[in-house]
């Protein structure tokens, strides 16, 4: 009796001690920082699931290999992350709960022209820094433009313009314009035309395609192309309906006739790797990031990481995240602090060096201004599938829009 | 402007032999997928009573099975065994559906409005499920296979050059229009089907055990949904969004050529095949326009479709 009685007491007493201290041992590990926290915003679902994907992919990417360094200032970043679902609303939803509910240090993300532009209302009504890398639409830093957004994506008049220049170094004069019929691919074409027109005047649009976006079948649209027989084909499709299109156009040989130039389709790796053996040799792709260039250790090293930790090549999705997420840390580093209005001015005129090279955040319109690439392509014993080769590099400041143009466009949309 | 470039161009292809032909072959191939779908969807409507809204799904479980099975078996013609075996997979899975969730629903909901309804969830669900179920195993990405061999040469018609898988298809869906007529109207099996359709309770005092042909004709619906899937898959992509996108249009072919109507499926099909290939021509920006006029004009003059018989 006693004796038990004495260890029932012991047990007591060390139960209770333990209790005391084992709080202490939370407040030993909250030796580090508290993290900088990131809201994440990306299209998870959907038929542009391959993109949103690919965007949070290389966010991760660049989170983790930052805080394997130890962070920013001592904290490391948490990257949050949710499916905006391409709504508007979802986005704004989202983003709001973010910056009430979490407490978010900066949002980051979006890609799709409609919600990008609704969150960058959010982000500029709670003075909270929004960082893009998928945004195409020129509004976002154009009409649109607040002081708390920023792009790291390329905008649609630098790719247009950049297809515009390597076109003109071809003799074609007559061509077929095809793109889906939703706002980007009638942005696309519009941007273009009128690049078309200052580089190639005597260019001619002799035909036009407008299938809906995600349309299965194209066969109608390249009997067309067939029957008009342009000098060439520029085409504006990206993901999935490039794969469509290009699989249906093999079948009736459109690629042996007519040169073929894609923007943002052919060139993404996803593309390529879907249509194997089936991809044509010889047409013209041009990306923001091709995963073999430029062939700089920094490349092959990025291309390396990315494959070991996701399976797979990065695609052009992937880069203009990854190299968000750098900018908005080398900002922090460079402010020494995470305030939003001290951030702001340290991404204003920031370069950074990234797996492309060097690449400079634009102050007056916070869009980056990075190197396009076009190229053929063609076959490499080492991969099954085509690879982009003949590479043309079209330098940043060659296909950015001057700062004159943009505040004129500005004050044209105010009035 | 466009306009008027748009209907010089419908003009001038009209009167151009090689042209006239090239968008009819194209517009007569997209008919025939079409009508797959439609035929299945309206056969399940006019035996069972059941709107399945998962049968744009089944369709993509047809594409998604096949490219699983051609990429595991890599031999040169192993789309001919992927054609002959996929779809009775997704016949199975489409038995699967009815026997263990749309019949306890049937048995249990007498009343036809409450069964209907339970039923529109039942199939619904199954396409949300199953738009999920295809991202998880599969992934998001695009999938797609080469024509097979046989297939993939080129035939010089008129001018123009069609791949023979074009042809390919046409015939196939000849051959599986006949073969329903045949089988609806000259075999027992659907003598007894036509007979269930016209008055279920005669049917199962005779001695037929209704559930279970419901069960064979919901299959036999679920087989030509994953054929279709199987011919689509060479030319085009197996993408988690497929089902949404046929299951729509196979809607509007279904109501243009009449609910529970083979016939009508594939005059609806046709209709909205061509209608398609040569409205491109002429109004290029209106091409999502043309079905739903066409629709709608159905609807109007003939609300139960051209060879509708519900109604």
């Amino acid at each position: 009796m006693k004796c038990r009685g004495k260890l029932l007491i012991v047990a007591l007493f060390i139960s209770i001690v333990i209790s005391l201290l084992l709080p202490l041992k939370d407040a030993f590990s909250q030796v580090e920082k508290p993290p900088i926290v990131l809201g994440g915003l990306f299209l998870l679902s959907g038929r542009a699931a391959v993109v949103g994907l690919a965007n949070y992919h290389g966010a991760i990417l660049a989170v983790e290999e930052i805080n394997a360094k130890g962070g920013v200032l001592g904290r490391k970043f948490e990257l949050l992350a949710r499916d905006t679902k391409a709504r508007p609303d979802q986005a704004v939803k989202e983003a709001t709960m973010y910056i009430m509910r979490d407490k978010v240090d900066f949002l980051y993300g979006t890609a799709a022209s409609h919600e990008g532009l609704a969150v960058a209302e959010v982000a500029e009504k709670n003075k909270k820094i929004l960082i893009s890398p998928e945004v195409t639409t020129d509004k976002f830093t154009v009409d649109n433009f607040n002081r708390y957004i920023f792009r790291t994506d390329h905008m649609n008049r630098q790719e247009e313009k950049s297809a515009a220049v390597y076109i003109s170094r071809f003799p074609y004069k007559k061509w077929y314009i095809i793109g889906p019929d939703y706002e980007y691919g009638r942005d696309a074409e519009k941007a273009f035309k009128e690049e078309l027109k200052r580089v190639k005047p005597d260019a001619v649009i002799v035909g036009e395609g407008w299938p809906k976006l995600n349309e299965p079948d194209y066969t109608p649209h390249i009997q067309k192309i067939l029957e008009v027989k342009p000098e060439a084909v520029y085409a504006i499709f990206w993901g999935g309906d490039t794969i469509a299109f290009i699989k249906q156009a093999v079948g009736f040989g459109l690629f042996e006739k007519t040169p073929f130039f894609s923007i943002s389709g052919v060139g993404d790796i996803r593309v390529h790797e879907a249509l194997g053996k089936d991809m044509p040799v010889g047409v013209h792709g041009g990306v923001k990031y091709w995963f073999d260039y430029p062939y700089t250790p920094k490349n092959k090293e990025f291309v390396e990481t990315y494959r070991k930790r996701f399976g797979e090549y990065p695609s052009l999705f992937v880069m203009s995240s990854y190299m968000g997420i750098y900018f908005l840390a080398k900002a922090i580093e460079k402010a020494g602090t995470v305030e939003t209005e001290k951030v702001i001015d340290a991404l204003e005129g920031l370069t950074i060096d990234t797996p492309m090279g060097l690449v400079t955040m634009r102050k007056e319109d916070h869009q980056v201004i990075a190197p396009h690439i076009w190229g053929k392509t063609m076959k490499d014993p080492k991969y099954d599938f085509l690879v982009l080769g003949d590479l043309q590099v079209l330098p940043g400041e060659k296909i950015t829009p001057s700062v004159e143009e943009v505040l004129n466009w500005r004050k044209a949309a105010k009035k | 402007m466009e306009e008027e470039d748009g209907m010089n161009e419908l003009f001038n292809c009209l009167s151009s032999p090689s042209c006239l032909v090239g968008q009819l072959v194209t517009g007569l191939t997209y008919a025939i997928f079409l009508f797959l779908i439609a035929s299945g969807l309206s056969i399940i409507f006019g035996v069972l009573n059941i709107v399945n809204f998962a049968h744009g799904s089944l369709y993509m479980l047809g594409a998604y099975f096949a490219y699983s099975y051609t990429t595991l078996f890599t031999s040169k013609e192993t789309y001919w065994l992927a054609f002959f075996l996929i779809p009775f997979g997704v016949a199975g899975f489409g038995a699967f559906m009815e026997y263990f969730f749309l019949r306890p629903i049937s048995q249990r909901y007498p009343k036809m409005a409450e069964r209907e309804l339970f039923h529109i969830l039942a199939t619904y669900g199954f396409l949300l499920l199953l738009d999920d179920v295809v991202k998880i195993i599969w992934g998001a990405r695009f999938f797609s296979v080469s024509l097979p061999p046989s297939l993939s040469p080129k035939i010089s018609f008129m001018g123009k050059v069609f791949p023979v898988y074009y042809f390919f298809v046409m015939a196939v869906g000849l051959v599986i229009a006949i073969a329903l007529w045949f089988w609806l109207n000259r075999t027992n099996f659907g003598r007894v089907v036509r007979a269930a359709v016209s008055n279920t309770e005669i049917v199962a005092s005779l001695g037929v055990n209704v559930p279970a042909l419901y069960t064979r004709v919901f299959a036999l619906g679920a087989w030509l949904g994953g054929l279709g899937g199987v011919l689509a898959l060479p030319i085009r992509s197996a993408n988690p969004e497929m089902g949404g996108d046929i299951l729509f249009e196979s809607f509007i072919v279904v109501v243009v050529g009449g609910l529970g109507s083979i016939w009508g499926a594939l005059i609806g099909a046709i209709m909205i095949g061509i209608l398609r290939s040569f409205g491109i021509l002429a109004i290029p920006s209106l091409e999502l326009v043309f079905a739903f006029v066409l629709m709608a004009i159905v609807l109007i003059l003939r609300p139960r479709g051209i060879l509708g018989k519900i109604w």
